[in-house]
């Protein structure tokens, strides 16, 4: 059972990125959940797909089978139930987050655990067919665990949280959190969705609850003398079912208490069924395994253990229940201990020293096979073959590396497979007798020699492995010839016959499961191949996070790269109708501005370019024109490059020197240009200097520094700050105030523009810089162009104030729109 | 012609990056545009660099005005990138030589770093802080009670000043009657989120619809100054 568990986690873990799901196990059709929210139905033969849904939070969600015509899809955002074909039947909003379920209850319900906003424990039953609640029951309390059970489910309800303090605007402390209350067990009726009783532990909960058949097992906690009680609890009294039955009593009376039995620790796992008695761990000092008789709860025995048990390298303890024996991994004072005890009597039947730590335990029928891990420090070494000092300690360091073997376990460790200098990766998986697993090698090097490092592949390389458990050898493993041909971290099983990995060079291969053998290699394809998935004949590719493509079995490609995301994101359809709108409104101004002149409203900061000019020309001192810290790609900067030019065009007439310090240099080439295109239009080509127009740094406070360098020494009498700013706006803005300049500023960054507006003669504030063009040109063109972002910004105004409007009176249309 | 095809490179250009955004399958010509971008802008690095030495040799050369300065900036300049692209030592992984294709100039340890850490980053910071002075007198400037306007200006910055530093807040939790209620409540409330928020929003509203009507204006070629001239 725990074999097919691993098998099919490891399926799982391979389909993380694009799982696919059969929704209809008789068709040809694949329903596929994508790493953006989509669910797409997938034509193997063809690598057609049809999107069926967009949900937001849906690669989180499950799809489950409730009933050859119905499919749930179970998302963050709520339910969804499918036909067959896809299509959607109903859908129902969640309140709250799900705790548990969706399970199917009764003929045509369908139950499940929510925690409201308000964190209060809802149950819902939901009508299978119309998916409408034909049950909601508020529990009191925050939900914590659900058991399903025979039927019902058991619920830890944690007491109310207190209400959050909102003191509003007065001034008050918070008043002292309360002491949580205790936790409530609750069962419910799995039928009717009913409180079939609720208990209030004697002892605050300490571990637990679970269910062992009709029996629910918890640990409380005790007094001095005990500390813990482990308490078995009879959900339903068999007398209370005999009264139901007879005279339709309510259930609402408590359980019986069957037993309980002191403990010194709590259980570190949760009990195991061994026939009519149970085994559990208790930890305190040390730990002790305790053999119950499920009825009476009287111990069969106990054997206190000198150390811990030992967990396995995913935390679950290695504890063995067989036939005849229990078998215990204990770690020791020095080194590790495997034991067999008897399962009647508890005594030692046999015992062994472990060589190693051990990581994986599989059984065989009576054999026992088990993952030993050993470390052993080694010098480290550079890759010229030299010891590594640490710098601070003045020692060569060191590192550890790792190995491991597969030991079968009996009088002694019989070794069946051994692997120097390798690390095991991930969960075993065990398949008809046989265990498939993956190692990482660490490559040896010795002292003095340089190490070979391959510049392409530089990862350890993954070996895997695979071992006849029956027969207790090794089958095969898979060591490729060439670094092309290494496992690049995916790999997994396409079916239990077949392995599946992806090479570095980005092709995928197939190995026969039982032989090792490569069986098929893909030809190379455009990325990296994160999931493979059986569909009926073909595999099913997923490349990144939503592109896939079709293999044949022989892993030729069926079908070429494709990608589940639309050709149209529907979700930008209203930002499309908005700039066509807008676009529509500036095509119609320009038009209209050929025919008459449109007024344009007075914008101070532009008329006093000139001025600024004039000025410096009149002191005899340069202009200084600053770009900020963006490059060409950002429009701040071309439309400041538009005013450079005008600017330029002046300072041309003027013959006063500009100076243009830039702190990208595509932008240095770019103003160079426009400045030497002004100087030609205003017939002063001889007057450009190149050097003018220079490059500083692309670093924020480097370029600060140098500008504010040229202003201490030059000392510019107009100084011009248009384009992008960050934190420099205020340093350059102050720096530029002290020289006593006159200076206009420009930006679209909200941050900066305060600090523009205290410190400088004129600002222009957002969209002004992108109207300078515009404005200074009085090109009948420009001018309309401006007139319709006027307009547009007029409509953003009516949209603005009926959409606050509606929001007021409760209908958030507009707003929703603008989403 | 000269004029042409720039005009039509950018229109091809903006057109594509436009259509990627509403048509996810073509997000790929965005990022190769962007791509081809960087690489423009890395060639224009020489340029950079170029202008640097020949703006900056110049007046070495002739002995200019704070010629000094020029020089400490070329040969801060050189060092820095000689040590970047050659010499790579790093303590950590006790690996020293030039061109060691193991360890990067960023990597921590290297000599790189070091200037990094102990002499770009001092300075960037000296920079930076003389902001917390240029804050001080630029208010100084600005909040003056010359206009209606002004001294509505005045009276919110010394509100917010003021009560959102713990002198101040000391001071309003001991006033008579307003001490009662949270100021730093209040502020943050009405004033950051409220006029100061819808102030902030109204300007990016209204630049983001300029930022469109340029872009359309340069992909149609109406706005052309960028290219030098009208």
């Amino acid at each position: 059972m725990s074999s097919l568990a691993r098998f099919l986690a490891c399926l799982l873990i391979l389909t993380v990125i694009a799982r696919a799901e059969l929704l209809d196990p008789g068709g040809d059709k694949r329903l596929l959940i994508t790493s953006d929210d989509r669910l797409v139905e997938l034509d193997p033969s063809s690598g057609a797909h049809r999107q069926l849904l967009h949900l937001p939070g849906l690669k989180d969600g499950s799809l489950k089978q409730l009933s050859k015509e119905r499919w749930l899809l179970v998302g963050e955002g709520g339910l969804t139930a499918l036909s067959p074909a896809g299509q959607v039947l109903w859908r129902s909003e969640l309140d709250g987050k799900l705790v548990w379920g969706p399970e199917a209850v009764g003929e045509a319900g369908l139950a499940m655990v929510v925690q409201a906003p308000d964190k209060s424990c809802q149950l819902t039953v939901l009508d299978l067919v119309s998916g409408k609640a034909s049950l909601q029951a508020g529990l009191p309390g925050r939900p914590g665990q659900v058991f399903p059970s025979d039927g019902n489910w058991l619920l830890v309800i944690a007491p109310p949280e207190p209400a959050p303090f909102n003191p509003g605007y007065r001034r008050q402390e918070p008043p002292p959190v309360p002491e949580p209350g205790p936790e409530q067990l609750v069962l419910v009726d799995g039928k009717t969705g009913q409180v079939i009783w609720s208990l209030v532990p004697e002892g605050k909960l300490e571990g637990g609850p679970w269910l062992l058949g009709d029996r629910v097992l918890e640990v409380e906690q005790g007094g001095a003398q005990s500390p813990y009680f482990l308490v078995s609890i009879e959900p339903v009294p068999h007398i209370l079912k005999g009264l139901k039955r007879a005279w339709n009593y309510p259930l609402q009376e408590l359980p019986n208490y069957q037993w309980d039995l002191p403990l010194q620790g709590r259980l570190i796992a949760p009990p195991l069924e061994a026939g009519d008695r149970l085994v559990a761990v208790e930890r305190s000092t040390g730990d002790r395994i305790l053999m119950l008789e499920q009825e009476q709860g009287n111990l069969a025995w106990d054997l206190a253990l000198e150390g811990e048990v030992l967990p396995d390298a995913e935390g679950t303890p290695l504890l063995l229940l067989r036939d005849n024996d229990l078998v215990v991994f204990q770690k020791q004072s020095a080194g590790t201990r495997v034991r067999w005890l008897n399962r009647q009597t508890g005594t030692v039947e046999n015992e062994l020293e472990l060589t190693g730590e051990p990581l994986h335990a599989f059984q065989q029928g009576d054999r026992l096979f088990v993952f030993l891990k050993s470390s052993a420090p080694e010098p480290r070494l550079d890759s010229a073959g030299q010891p590594v000092i640490n710098p601070k300690t003045r020692q060569p360091e060191q590192t550890v590396v790792e190995s491991f073997r597969l030991v079968e376990l009996g009088e002694t460790e019989q070794t069946v497979m051994d692997a120097p200098r390798s690390s095991l990766l991930g969960t075993p998986v065990l398949e008809e007798g046989r265990l498939t697993f993956a190692s990482r090698l660490t490559p040896a090097q010795a002292a003095g020699q340089s190490r070979a490092i391959d510049v392409k592949y530089p990862q350890e390389p993954i070996l895997l492995h695979a071992v006849d458990l029956q027969q207790g050898k090794e089958l095969w493993s898979y060591r490729p010839a060439r670094p092309d041909d290494r496992i690049a971290e995916e790999w997994g099983f396409l079916d239990p016959q077949r392995i599946w990995f992806s090479t570095p060079d980005r092709r995928v291969v197939l190995l026969d499961a039982s032989t090792g053998k490569v069986v098929a290699t893909s030809a190379q394809l455009p990325e990296m191949v994160t999931s493979l998935t059986r569909v009926q004949d073909h595999l099913v590719a997923t490349l990144g996070s939503d592109r896939y493509l079709g293999l044949r079995s022989d892993a030729t490609t069926a079908w070429p790269e494709q990608s589940f995301v639309p050709f149209f994101d529907m979700s930008k359809l209203n930002n499309l109708i908005g700039v066509a709108v807008l676009v529509v409104f500036l095509a119609y101004f320009i038009y209209a501005a050929r025919k008459k002149e449109l007024f344009i409203r007075r914008i101070a900061g532009l008329n006093a370019l000139d001025e600024a000019v004039g000025r410096a020309t009149e002191m005899g001192k340069p202009v200084l024109y600053v770009h900020g810290l963006a490059d060409v790609d950002d429009i701040q900067i071309l439309a400041s490059l538009s005013i450079l030019g005008h600017v330029a065009k002046k300072t041309a007439e003027y013959d006063t020197p500009i100076l243009v310090p830039c702190s990208r240099s595509v932008v240095m080439s770019t103003a160079q240009e426009v400045v030497k295109e002004s100087y030609t239009a205003a017939g002063r080509p001889d007057a450009f200097q190149r050097d003018n127009i220079n490059y500083l740094t692309d670093e924020q406070f480097g370029y600060v520094a140098g500008v504010d360098g040229i202003m201490m020494r030059e000392k510019p009498a107009a100084n011009f700050y248009l384009g992008t700013f960050y934190a420099e706006s205020l340093i350059l803005a102050e720096t530029g105030h002290s020289t006593g300049a006159i200076q206009i500023a420009g930006t679209a960054m909200p941050s900066q523009l305060p600090f523009f507006v205290s410190a400088c003669d004129y600002t222009l504030i957002g969209e002004e810089l992108y109207a300078a063009s515009a404005y200074l040109s009085r090109d009948p063109m420009q001018v309309g162009s401006l007139r319709g972002q006027d307009v547009g910004k007029a409509l953003l105004m009516i949209c603005i104030f009926l959409g606050a409007l509606l929001v007021t009176f409760g209908h958030p249309v507009i707003k929703e729109w603008f989403k | 012609m000269k004029r042409q095809i720039p005009l039509f490179i950018t229109f091809l250009a903006g057109l594509a990056m436009m259509v990627q955004f509403y048509l996810p399958a073509w997000n790929d010509w965005g990022d190769r545009f962007l791509t081809w971008f960087g690489i423009l802008a890395a060639v224009a690095y020489v340029l950079g660099a170029g202008s640097l030495f020949v703006v900056n040799g110049k007046v070495i050369q002739r002995r200019g005005r704070d010629w000094q300065f020029k020089a400490v900036l070329l040969a801060s300049l050189s060092t820095t990138l000689i040590i970047g692209l050659f010499w790579r030592y790093t303590s950590e992984a006790g690996v020293m030589g030039w061109l060691n294709p193991s360890v990067l100039p960023t990597d921590e340890g290297t000599w790189f770093d070091f200037m990094f850490q102990y002499v770009y980053t001092p300075l960037s910071a000296t920079m930076f802080s003389l902001l917390a002075f240029f804050i001080a007198s630029a208010s100084f400037r600005a909040f003056r009670a010359r206009s209606i306007e002004s001294t509505l200006l005045l009276g919110t910055a010394f509100i917010v000043m003021i009560f959102r530093v713990p002198l101040g807040e000391v001071i309003w939790n001991n006033l008579p009657f307003f001490g009662q209620y949270n100021i730093g409540k209040l502020i943050e409330d009405f004033i950051m989120n409220g006029f100061n928020a819808a102030g902030q929003r109204a300007v990016l509203l209204g630049s983001s619809i300029g930022l469109i009507s340029v872009s359309v204006k340069i992909m149609l070629g109406i706005e052309r100054s960028y290219l030098g001239g009208d």
